[in-house]
């Protein structure tokens, strides 16, 4: 980017080293090029976090609304919706973000799905 | 070559069965997405390249306008100078003399013209030059928000990776008519982001795209205005902004410069 006319400090230019290598084609697999396993349609990925923590958290909005958020969702979100009612119909889904893979659940669930995460992933 | 470089990936296909017996449909995502390596000005495919994913996202992936929006505020904010001037009631461009009598004219009571009330040019409450008014984005937000951007136009089939130099021969602006023609790249937004100046690219896109304007009598503030809406930037790969690939039809950019990017605003 272009620097500020007038600041420049609020970007931070972080020298990384070496500059990224392109792999050659003949060290790459057909497994890991799209389309192989068809991500993305019925299927999805939920890391955890480079702290090795579920990304569950609790929020609190209004100082009385409490909702938990299941973060770091690629893939068929929709999907991995369904499932989680499938495991646990009692859960309550108040909103669905499909751009940021992010599911909220009403109430405080971070314990229930986390135990859930950990045994089924 | 071109043909070979991919036929070992499409006999390597197989049948997957599901094995898994979690209620969960986990599955990985693929790391790598090709691209294909051109060549200049003939943009000639050479061979593809296989580029990251967490970068460049598969087409099913929805774009993230909201970070874009983003970015493309905070650029905005911190282009702008903040040198506006504005008179204000202590300066007092007017007359102190009481402007009509305290009483018996059967109108309210006025002062002396120098009041923001009154229709002129002075302001009650306003913000005067010398003023910043860049705003703060979170550095991970923006590096995601230029991959995204560079995403969009590789879905978009505008992203043209070159090999080598993104340079003409000569600096003729005969010879940028011609790519343009060859190519039907007429009326589109043309960005070409380099590893180095190039100068002969320069010179014969400006001279192309400013046929028809004297740009040497233009007053300065007029000039950068014109120049800066040219279809046809040439932007060194540290200055390039979101904006700027977001407005481009079609973008041409050194390999070079993509690893440099990569390497920058990348999550690797």
């Amino acid at each position: 980017m272009r620097p500020s006319i007038i600041s420049n400090t609020s970007l931070k230019i972080i020298n990384k080293g070496t500059l990224y290598e392109f792999s050659s084609l003949s060290k790459i697999s057909v497994s890991q090029l799209p389309n192989y396993n068809n991500f993305g349609n019925g299927n999805y990925l939920i890391q955890k976090s480079n702290f090795n923590h579920w990304p569950i958290y609790k929020k609190i909005s209004n100082s009385n609304k409490v909702i938990t958020e299941i973060k770091k969702i690629r893939g068929d979100i929709t999907q991995f919706k369904n499932d989680l009612l499938k495991i646990e119909p009692s859960l309550e889904i108040e909103s669905v973000n499909l751009n940021a893979g992010i599911v909220n659940i009403k109430g405080d669930q971070v314990t229930k799905i986390k135990t859930i995460f950990s045994k089924y992933i | 070559m071109f043909k070979q470089s991919i036929r070992r990936l499409a006999t390597e296909v197989k049948q997957i069965t599901p094995t898994t017996t979690s209620p969960f449909n986990i599955s990985q995502p693929s790391s790598y997405t090709l691209a294909q390596l051109r060549s200049f000005p003939t943009l000639e495919p050479i061979t593809f390249l296989p580029l990251p994913s967490s970068i460049f996202t598969p087409a099913h992936k929805h774009t993230r306008k909201d970070l874009l929006w983003s970015a493309v505020i905070y650029e905005q904010d911190s282009m702008r100078v903040g040198s506006n001037y504005a008179v204000q009631k202590a300066e007092a461009p007017y007359s102190k003399r009481k402007l009509r009598p305290q009483k018996g004219s059967g109108r309210a009571r006025l002062g002396d013209a120098n009041s923001p009330h009154m229709d002129n040019e002075i302001k009650a409450h306003v913000i005067k030059g010398y003023h910043d008014w860049s705003t703060e984005l979170n550095q991970k937000q923006y590096n995601k928000a230029c991959n995204e951007s560079l995403s969009l136009k590789y879905k978009e089939g505008g992203l043209n990776i070159i090999d080598g130099k993104c340079d003409f021969e000569h600096d003729f602006a005969e010879i940028s008519q011609s790519f343009i023609d060859s190519h039907k790249l007429k009326d589109l937004n043309l960005l070409f982001i380099v590893d180095e100046t190039r100068s002969n690219l320069e010179n014969s896109m400006k001279s192309w795209f400013t046929r028809d304007k004297n740009v040497e009598t233009m007053f300065r503030k007029d000039k950068a205005k014109y120049l800066s809406k040219l279809k046809g930037k040439i932007i060194n790969k540290d200055e390039v902004m979101v904006r700027d690939i977001l407005r481009a039809n079609r973008i041409f950019i050194e390999k070079q410069a993509l690893q440099w990017m990569i390497t920058k605003y990348g999550d690797i």
